[in-house]
């Protein structure tokens, strides 16, 4: 009996947070002004760190919250007050023909894309038993991170290093302009 | 009615899905920005709920990585979006077309 009510606390707060994430994802695509777009992203990233919690990842949903819903948000926002936001155009979309033909060609790749999931569900689905570890996942990703892959981590700190300067090269005011 | 892998592949196609119409069909940069952000979120979905299938944490060490790699992505790329709007006054893609052949 406690198995049956766990399990119907899990569904709906799977269904819930797939509601979420899904309005949220359709309004950034459809509003028309991207402040408004940011702010629902915020609401998805939110949903979507939910969504790990549910799979047993407590550590990519706070990793998730502090730099999607976070840093990377910032950053959005901040990019929008940087600039003159009465000359933009933010409603732009494409027009006639291309437009339906890019919308039935999204369409069919999401089609196909669920149908491929949906076909997991014929197949094997229980998951396999969660070898737990005290405290948590964390303790073994981190010692995964500094010993099988050390070396892609190593790497992406240079990438970070690399994306910094480049993206500080990129922002910087133009000599004799401004 | 128990929730299984199908159930988050599937959130995880329509993400990626309304990421790919928003690429596809808004013109605005900072929009298709997001709508990258979108089907890189649905791709860690997948591989987060794989490694809860396989009972392996290297899923998530994985999505880790891309979590990286998209925080990399959106600095620079809202950088160039910025150095872009300094000089073209625009952020619509179809008029940015100087390198257009």
């Amino acid at each position: 009996m406690a198995g049956t009510v766990s399990e119907t606390i899990y569904a709906l707060s799977f269904y819930s947070l797939a509601v979420m994430c899904v309005v949220a994802a359709l309004v950034v695509i459809s509003a028309r002004n991207y402040v408004v777009s940011a702010l629902w992203l915020v609401v998805c990233f939110v949903g979507v760190a939910g969504i790990y919690v549910l799979l047993k990842a407590p550590f990519l949903a706070m990793v998730q919250i502090l730099v999607y819903a976070g840093a990377i948000m910032v950053l959005f926002v901040m990019l929008v007050m940087l600039m003159d936001a009465g000359k933009l155009e933010p409603g732009a979309r494409l027009q006639g023909v291309i437009r339906s033909l890019a919308a039935v060609a999204g369409a069919v790749i999401m089609l196909a894309l669920i149908t491929l999931s949906s076909s997991m569900a014929r197949s094997k689905t229980e998951w396999s038993p969660w070898p737990v570890v005290e405290p948590g996942t964390t303790e073994r990703i981190g010692a995964d991170l500094f010993t099988r892959y050390a070396l892609p981590f190593e790497a992406l700190t240079l990438l970070l290093l690399a994306a910094v300067v480049s993206a500080l090269y990129l922002a910087r005011r133009q000599e004799g302009g401004e | 009615m128990s929730i299984g892998v199908a159930h988050f592949l599937v959130l995880a196609s329509v993400l990626f899905g309304l990421g790919l119409l928003g690429v596809l069909i808004r013109r605005n940069v900072i929009i298709i920005l997001m709508s990258i952000e979108l089907m890189l979120n649905s791709a860690n979905m997948v591989l987060v709920t794989f490694s809860r299938y396989l009972g392996d944490t290297t899923g998530q060490v994985f999505a880790l990585f891309v979590m990286v790699i998209a925080a990399c992505e959106v600095a620079v790329g809202l950088a160039i979006i910025l150095a872009l709007f300094r000089n073209k006054d625009t952020l619509d893609v179809d008029k940015i077309n100087i390198m257009k052949w």
